[in-house]
């Protein structure tokens, strides 16, 4: 009697523990595999590149107070894009909706992912087919600094990102980091490739004073991409008896107190930002400022303002004077033959290092395109067209390939 | 003088040899250009027809601003254009900045003054005779306005050839409304300083050639058309 009421117990503890186990596991999956599935309105049947299909979906209540994306997998790509910039959250019974050009011709594949705390569920994948028809591009607005075109790094990069991903019109426009974080802040950019972390980090700050009404968009994410570094130049006769190798601060200073020409950008770009970096650290702190308030330069310091890297070099060249350069841009000139009369004076101080990001834009117009160009410069097709640019032409490479996260 | 020299060879070669770069940006420049001056003749041939015969009291005020916005700075007109169509400015949703739809939007408001302003001195040149004329002999409003413009097409004519000569070779506006961005908004102007940055004197040379010529034939057809319209009385 003891022995069957204790195993009948023992049994009964162990059929419990089963069906909790079970239970368990089998209950959370199922609320996992009741992702609904994205349908794609406007017929499934063929459409053509110009299309404009809507890709909608219903959220259950049971799912609500999560979070929901719509991927989805163009012809030819590897990896999942996503449909918005942002997860959505979902409230009780949600329905999301969102036009799609697809510009491409081919199969494409569509699934929801829906993310808690436990991690990511995925939908039945749906997929549609397009024709080729009509050519529809997207306008890719790339705002960048003029070093990555006057080196001529983007040059070599841009025919093989567009055999990649040909639906985007490639549009760079160069001007120096600073004005080219300013463009973004205004939403003329979709993806910004700039070389000036201070103003980088500035840009992704959203609490940043410098976000406006006017200026409303911050940097989504922060990737680097390469770097090289920067060398002072200056006349052959170097009038300030700079010593290469000497640290960087004290080849400033020796600039400020012989009263030597210097050429500076004076544009907000990354090489003016590092230089201003420079001088701030000498000793005197500033050597080349006059007076602060009205802001006056003393006569030695040339600040044009107008003067993209490859015409400062001019600049310095004609005025036999020194100026602080990019090697990329720097050994392109030389290889123009535009410096003639310069050489580097001062190089491989830690200071001088100088590393390239490449930052997604919250909100821009094309993001889609940001975030296709973010993931392509770091892929190992780009990053092995960056480690061997300029190895042929100028015998030693412009730019060290260093994707990653910060 | 080598640097004339050299660049001088390489423009007149690289302009014979068609070669494709600096060709697609003379092409580009004259279609922006042209359809600028285009739209501008469409608004601003009838706007001066109007303003030159007018005899309302307002009519000096307005050819004051006519003339005051002939005198724009090209740059400064591209400034205000960047700014309404940046994509946090009030024109932002149309996407023109950086393609050269907004470009010629630029051009049209630095043509159409220019258009307004002269034709309408063209059209005031009119003899008052000739409109009460061709009134008298029955002819409708429009009958009568296409009769003064013909007598005034000398300088109707001038006012369009005028405007295409400046926003031709005009920098400020395009540069900022297009960025200069090879391929798609690079005009002649804007070529010639990226390439001057560059120390590509050559190919900015090509251009350069191509400007001046632009500007010997525009004042060309403006002498042969004055001296034509003076010939005939006009």
């Amino acid at each position: 009697m003891r022995h069957s009421r204790s195993s009948r117990f023992v049994r009964f503890a162990a059929a419990a523990a089963v069906v909790a186990l079970v239970a368990a596991v089998v209950v959370p999956a199922a609320a996992f595999a009741a992702v609904p599935s994205p349908t794609i309105v406007l017929s499934t049947a063929y459409q053509t590149t110009a299309a404009r299909l809507l890709v909608s979906g219903h959220m259950t209540k049971s799912l609500a107070g999560k979070y929901v994306q719509v991927q989805i997998k163009k012809p030819g790509r590897t990896y999942w894009d996503t449909l918005t910039q942002l997860d959505l959250k979902i409230r009780a019974s949600s329905y999301y909706s969102a036009y799609y050009t697809p510009m491409l011709a081919g199969t494409f594949y569509v699934r929801t992912r829906y993310s808690n705390s436990a991690g990511n569920a995925y939908s039945r994948t749906v997929s549609f087919r397009v024709r080729k028809g009509p050519s529809v591009k997207a306008d890719l607005i790339m705002q960048s600094t003029t070093s990555t075109r006057d080196s001529g790094i983007i040059e070599a990069l841009i025919p093989a990102f567009l055999h990649s991903c040909p639906e985007y019109n490639f549009k760079g426009v160069f001007v120096g980091s600073g004005t080219a974080i300013a463009n973004s802040r205004k939403g003329d950019g979709d993806i910004l490739l700039a070389h000036s972390p201070a103003d980088e980090l500035r840009f992704m700050d959203p609490s940043s004073p410098l976000v406006t009404p006017a200026a409303p968009y911050v940097g989504f994410t922060r990737f680097k991409v390469m770097y090289n570094d920067y060398v002072l130049v200056g006349p052959t006769t170097n009038p300030s008896g700079i010593a290469t190798d000497e640290p960087a601060v004290s080849a400033f200073g020796k600039i400020a107190t012989a009263g030597s020409t210097f050429w500076s950008r004076n544009d907000n770009s990354g090489t003016n930002s590092k230089e201003k970096e420079i001088w701030a650290l000498c000793t005197p702190a500033n050597p080349q400022i006059e007076t602060t308030s009205p802001l006056v330069y003393k006569s030695w310091y040339k600040a044009s303002g107008t003067m993209g890297m490859a015409q400062a070099l001019a600049a310095a060249n004609n005025g036999l004077g020194y100026t602080l350069s990019d090697r990329g841009t720097w050994l392109n000139a030389k290889s123009l033959g535009m410096v003639g009369s310069l050489k580097i004076v001062n190089q491989g101080d830690a200071r001088y290092f100088n590393q390239y990001s490449v930052i997604e834009i919250k909100g821009a117009r094309n993001w889609q395109g940001g975030q296709d160009f973010s993931r392509w410069i770091r892929s190992a097709a780009a990053q092995e067209i960056i480690r061997t640019y300029g190895v042929s032409t100028f015998g030693q490479a412009l730019f060290v390939p260093d994707a990653g996260s910060y | 003088m080598d640097t004339y020299i050299t660049a001088f060879a390489d423009a007149i070669r690289l302009l014979s040899t068609a070669d494709v770069t600096v060709w697609q940006v003379i092409i580009l420049s004259l279609m922006v250009s042209g359809s600028a001056v285009g739209v501008a003749a469409l608004i601003g041939i009838p706007l001066g027809y109007a303003l030159g015969i007018s005899r309302h009291s307002g009519r000096g005020v307005i050819m004051l601003l006519v003339n005051t916005a002939m005198g724009f700075p090209p740059v400064v007109v591209g400034l205000f254009v960047y700014m309404a169509l940046s994509r946090s400015g009030p024109l932002g949703m149309l996407a023109l900045l950086y393609t050269p739809g907004g470009m010629v939007i630029a051009q049209v408001i630095l043509a159409a003054p220019l258009v307004i302003g002269v034709s309408a001195a063209a059209v005031s040149s009119v003899p008052r005779d000739l409109r009460i004329q061709i009134r008298a002999l029955g002819a409708s409003r429009l009958q009568e306005s296409l009769a003064v413009l013909k007598e005034a097409r000398g300088g109707v004519m001038a006012s369009v050839v005028a405007g295409f000569g400046a926003i031709i070779s005009e920098v400020g506006a395009v540069s900022i409304v297009g960025g200069g961005i090879e391929g798609s908004t690079n005009v002649m102007t804007t070529a010639i300083i990226a390439n001057v940055s560059r120390g590509e004197n050559s190919k900015a040379m090509a251009w350069a050639f191509v400007l001046i010529g632009i500007a010997l034939m525009v004042n060309v057809v403006l002498t042969t058309v004055q001296s034509t319209s003076t010939r005939h009385g006009g």
